[in-house]
């Protein structure tokens, strides 16, 4: 490495805007540069600043607690924490969930992936300096966090899953709601194709910016729509279905576009991908609207009388960041004995210092936004 | 300029002779009280509005009716954050800041706001607002690289290149529409156009009308701020006074563009003929000042918001693509109007 070049620490601890609190990786990372000029030579990351003993925390409650902790893995994800585990203890148990419990999963994993989609949509357009284009998708999430709220109560972390099946029924009209939000997000799709996909400064922006390569993608065990804009088709819901997604019908985008494309895994691929996904979820919901059958919601009678057994499982589920694996050990006392999580946002944030090679500092956080990186997630 | 001081004496009706000096300063005191403020005013808050409405919110509607309070409740913030002006320690940065407030407050000199607000109406005017540009974003560059942050300095650096880049195309397109004028005397180039919009001189020829565009997005590449990414601008590390101070400065380069676009290209701040004659005939000097002025305004504040419109609904591109733009497209774009400016008028004068 050339000695000459300027360090240049950016840190939770300096007041930097993106150290601290930038919205873009949803909590504290810090990165150390070597820049020559206005080009980022080598870097490094460090995070850890937000450890919260998630684990440990989730070690000394009871199970029906432990769902709770799940949740704040990713607060912008909060389903999936909570599916993953519930997975996972419900292999041990050997429950079977009742179809109606899985369908509401489904629907509340499909919602939940569309309005993280959203939410890199504004990250990104808040990274090109583009309040408006940011609004115009926030407007659009709202209504997918009013469904959140409608069914649940909560907008963000929703604490709706149970183990067994769902904690409550859906509401009356809930599920025309989700059908009209469908159709209001697919007819927003044009709007974004056409303030983001075909705008030129965009394109200028993310296009050939923070190219991630298939072999960087495989070496660093990278997952979900980052490696799926990269060309690596892996999607959890296709290769190891749960919660009876192998009775949707629907695609895994992966690299269509970037076929013999030179740019394949760059930013504008990640965000088209995304695009993509959004429509493949619009999809699912409507299927598994209509697959919803009359029964039971729960197999537990009461969410608070729970009697997990000894042994130990392993469950993936397919985030909106990629795969997250959960495994659970459990000796048939009121709290788990061990439980791990194993989220998508270590591996994205560990080909940090791999893409920001030779990039221009100006596009660092165009980059930083496109791996969807939640460091809450990491640090745990 | 003496004429111009006589019609002031005249306009405000005093019984003796004051100095010249005086007259110059009362001139830009009402440019800076009557005009730049107020519009600087009027202008944060339609664009806070607007840009609210375009992004689905309400805007400011706390302070006062409709939040017209707004901005001056910010300016009441910011000049209470930050108490130590110049505090000491800041030597440096303190003294190009103190130049930078000097060259804006004194830049207004440059500004044609009307017939009767010409202080410099020499055959060069037109190219004075270029070197205050060039001037102001020297200063803003050295102020920044004194503020000894790097974020700070790559804002400087990059509101620098955007000068520069920018600067060229926009000459020459300054020059395409001085060639039509005549002149580069402001008088003689808003004599040159009409009232109405088929005498301006963007829509006299085509390549008017490129040299318009050109001038316009030259504007936009120049004054542009740099990416906000990260906190990467002059901007990052100022509060306070201090940023207000700045944040005024950035309007100025606008507005002044703005202004510089209109009577170049836009009719200036002709009123018609007949009016202006009957208006001098009875001296009513202060009439013909107000109207000149609403006129001008009035072009320049849908053409500010024209442009900040189109500014806010795109991502901002990188300098380096900023540049690309104006050394590939622009520059021989503004050749092309120039050159075509000069075939053009020379067929009309030989026809």
């Amino acid at each position: 490495m050339r000695s000459d070049l300027t360090k240049w620490t950016i840190g939770p601890f300096l007041g930097f805007p993106q150290g601290f609190s930038h919205g873009i990786t949803q909590g504290p990372i810090k990165l150390e540069l070597f820049i020559d000029g206005e080009v980022i030579v080598h870097g490094t990351v460090e995070t850890g600043y937000l450890y919260r003993k998630l684990e440990k925390a989730i070690r000394l409650h009871p199970w029906v607690s432990t769902l709770s902790y799940a949740g704040r893995l990713d607060p912008e994800n909060a389903v999936f924490g909570e599916l993953v585990l519930c997975l996972a203890v419900e292999k041990i148990g050997k429950t079977e969930v009742p179809l109606r419990a899985q369908r509401i999963r489904v629907v509340l994993s499909e919602l939940a992936r569309i309005s993280n989609h959203l939410s890199f949509f504004v990250s990104v357009a808040r990274t090109v300096d583009s309040e408006i284009m940011a609004q115009y998708v926030l407007r659009d999430r709202e209504k997918i966090l009013d469904l959140f709220e409608l069914l649940t109560g909560s907008r963000f972390s929703l604490g709706f899953l149970c183990y067994g099946g769902v904690r409550k029924d859906i509401t009356d009209g809930f599920i025309e709601r989700v059908l009209e939000v469908c159709e209001l997000i697919q007819k927003r799709i044009k709007e974004y194709n056409d303030i983001y996909t075909f705008n030129a400064a965009f394109i200028k922006r993310s296009k050939k910016v923070g190219k991630l390569s298939k072999e960087i993608i495989i070496n660093y065990g990278v997952t979900g729509p980052n490696a799926r804009a990269s060309g690596v088709s892996y999607d959890v819901r296709k290769e190891q279905p749960y919660c009876g997604y192998e009775k949707i019908d629907f695609k895994v985008p992966t690299g269509i576009f970037g076929q013999g494309d030179p740019s394949c895994g760059d930013v504008y691929h990640r965000f088209l991908l995304r695009v993509f996904e959004i429509e493949q979820s619009i999809e699912i919901l409507k299927q598994a609207t209509e697959q919803i059958p009359v029964g039971r919601f729960n197999v537990n009678e009461s969410v608070q009388s729970l009697n997990v057994p000894s042994g130990e499982a392993n469950a993936r589920v397919e985030s909106s960041r990629g795969v997250l694996e959960c495994h659970v050990v459990s000796d048939g006392r009121a709290q788990p004995n061990s439980v791990q999580f194993w989220p998508p946002s270590v591996a994205s944030a560990a080909v940090i210092s791999k893409v920001i090679e030779g990039i221009k500092i100006e596009d660092l956080l165009v980059v930083l936004a496109s791996l969807n990186i939640s460091v809450s997630e990491i640090d745990q | 300029m003496n004429e111009l001081l006589d019609v002031w004496e005249k306009t405000l009706r005093i019984s003796f002779s004051p100095p010249r000096g005086v007259l110059v300063v009362i001139v830009i005191l009402f440019v800076y009280l009557l005009v730049l403020f107020p519009f600087a005013y009027l202008f944060a808050y339609f664009d806070r509005k607007l840009t609210a409405d375009l992004q689905a919110r309400v805007g400011p509607n706390r302070a006062g009716f409709r939040g017209v309070l707004q901005v001056f409740a910010d300016l009441v913030k910011l000049f209470q954050k930050d108490p130590a002006f110049f505090s000491s320690g800041f030597e440096k940065e303190n003294i190009w800041f103190h130049i930078y407030i000097m060259l804006l407050f004194t830049g207004v000199v440059f500004l044609p706001l009307g017939s009767l607000t010409l202080l410099i109406n020499t055959d060069m005017s037109a190219l004075l607002p270029f070197c205050a540009a060039f001037v102001l974003a020297f200063c803003t560059l050295l102020f920044s690289l004194s503020q000894g942050e790097v974020q700070s300095s790559f804002g400087g650096l990059r509101v620098a290149v955007h000068v520069l880049s920018g600067a060229f195309p926009a000459l020459v397109a300054l020059q395409a529409a001085c060639l039509y004028a005549g002149s580069f005397r402001w008088s003689v180039i808003s004599e040159s156009q009409g009232v109405f919009p088929q005498s301006w001189a963007a829509f006299t020829s085509p390549f008017l009308f490129i040299s318009f565009c050109v001038f316009i997005v030259g504007g936009l590449v120049m004054w542009s701020l740099s990416p906000e990414e990260g906190g990467f601008s002059v901007s990052s590390k100022l509060s306070g006074k201090k940023f207000f101070i700045f944040r005024l400065g950035r309007f100025y380069g606008l507005f002044l563009w703005s202004v510089i676009a209109v009577v170049l290209y836009l009719g200036a701040w002709n009123m018609p003929a007949s009016l202006y004659d009957g208006l001098k005939n009875s001296q009513e000097y202060l009439l013909i000042l107000f109207i000149e002025l609403g006129v001008l305004l009035a072009k320049t504040l849908f053409l500010m918001f024209v442009v900040t419109g189109i500014v806010r609904v795109n991502p901002k591109i990188r300098v380096d693509q900023a540049t690309d733009l104006s050394w590939k497209i622009l520059s021989p774009l503004s050749l092309v109007s120039l050159i075509g400016t000069v075939l053009w008028s020379g067929w009309s004068y030989i026809r």
